[in-house]
């Protein structure tokens, strides 16, 4: 699913990398780059809406190297993200196994696991997964709301 | 991530860490504290002002802490946390079970 284009991206950028701890560590360095303040002059990112995008990001990506892609060494995973003035979309692929949704465990219980979508689904203003073939798709949309978080 | 241990006297203990607390390094985090408190330290302090990232992982790191601590009759709370660390806590409600202190010292009182 796309968002209808309200403007036009003043930065994008596209990438591949390993669906490995090793390109996760990759896969930051484009984010750093992506939300660093000085990228668009005069538009910085609201800091509560980059914590949120970071943190959202990281839970996805996490995801696909951890569980679609366990056991799949040569696997990848293909970033496209677009900075608007207003947003941040972010795309993922990788042909992995589909995606199956947790069950979260009560708070109480001291879950060990299972936040992550959680965590990424109130960071977000779109958050959505298809699987298309042999492909997942995931699109991560946040609009800027300056104090929130 | 780096981490290092400061022992605080009987079974109190400050883990101080640096670095990302993620998929990478959750896993041998949280066997470093089971360990600490199969050794004694059942009163932990997490101080968090190193560290830039904390991902779902890294919370169910902190949990599993927390967890072996009470099993065995201590508790363990996490002191500093920047700004990302504080957001995770919150938008995933943990911040309910593992409550966030100010200061190292705050955190540690009524423990020694």
């Amino acid at each position: 699913m796309r968002l209808p284009a309200t403007n036009s991206p003043i930065h994008q950028q596209f990438a591949r990398f390993p669906a490995t701890c090793d390109g996760m560590e990759k896969f930051h360095a484009v984010l750093d780059h992506l939300l660093d303040d000085a990228l668009v002059e005069g538009h910085p990112i609201p800091t509560s809406d980059a914590i949120a995008l970071r943190t959202a990001i990281g839970e996805i990506v996490g995801n696909i190297v951890e569980h679609a892609c366990t056991g799949l060494p040569d696997a990848e995973v293909s970033v496209g993200l677009a900075r608007y003035l207003d947003r941040v979309e972010a795309t993922f692929e990788d042909q992995g196994v589909p995606f199956v949704k947790p069950e979260a465990a009560p708070l109480d219980e001291l879950p060990l696991g299972g936040f992550g979508l959680l965590v990424a689904r109130a960071s977000l203003d779109v958050l959505d997964y298809t699987r298309v073939g042999s492909t997942n798709h995931w699109l991560l949309v946040r609009r800027f709301q300056g104090g929130r978080s | 991530m780096e981490y290092r241990f400061e022992s605080q006297g009987k079974s109190v203990g400050v883990v101080v860490l640096n670095g990302r607390l993620d998929l990478l390094s959750a896993a041998s985090f949280k066997e470093s504290i089971q360990r600490a408190v199969a050794d004694g330290w059942t009163r932990l302090v997490i101080d968090l002002e190193g560290v830039v990232f904390v991902d779902s992982s890294g919370l169910g790191a902190l949990i599993g802490g927390l967890k072996a601590a009470r099993v065995a009759g201590g508790d363990l709370r996490i002191a500093r946390p920047a700004d990302q660390p504080k957001y995770i806590l919150q938008v995933s409600t943990l911040d309910r079970v593992l409550v966030a202190y100010p200061t190292i010292d705050d955190a540690l009182a009524g423990y020694q």
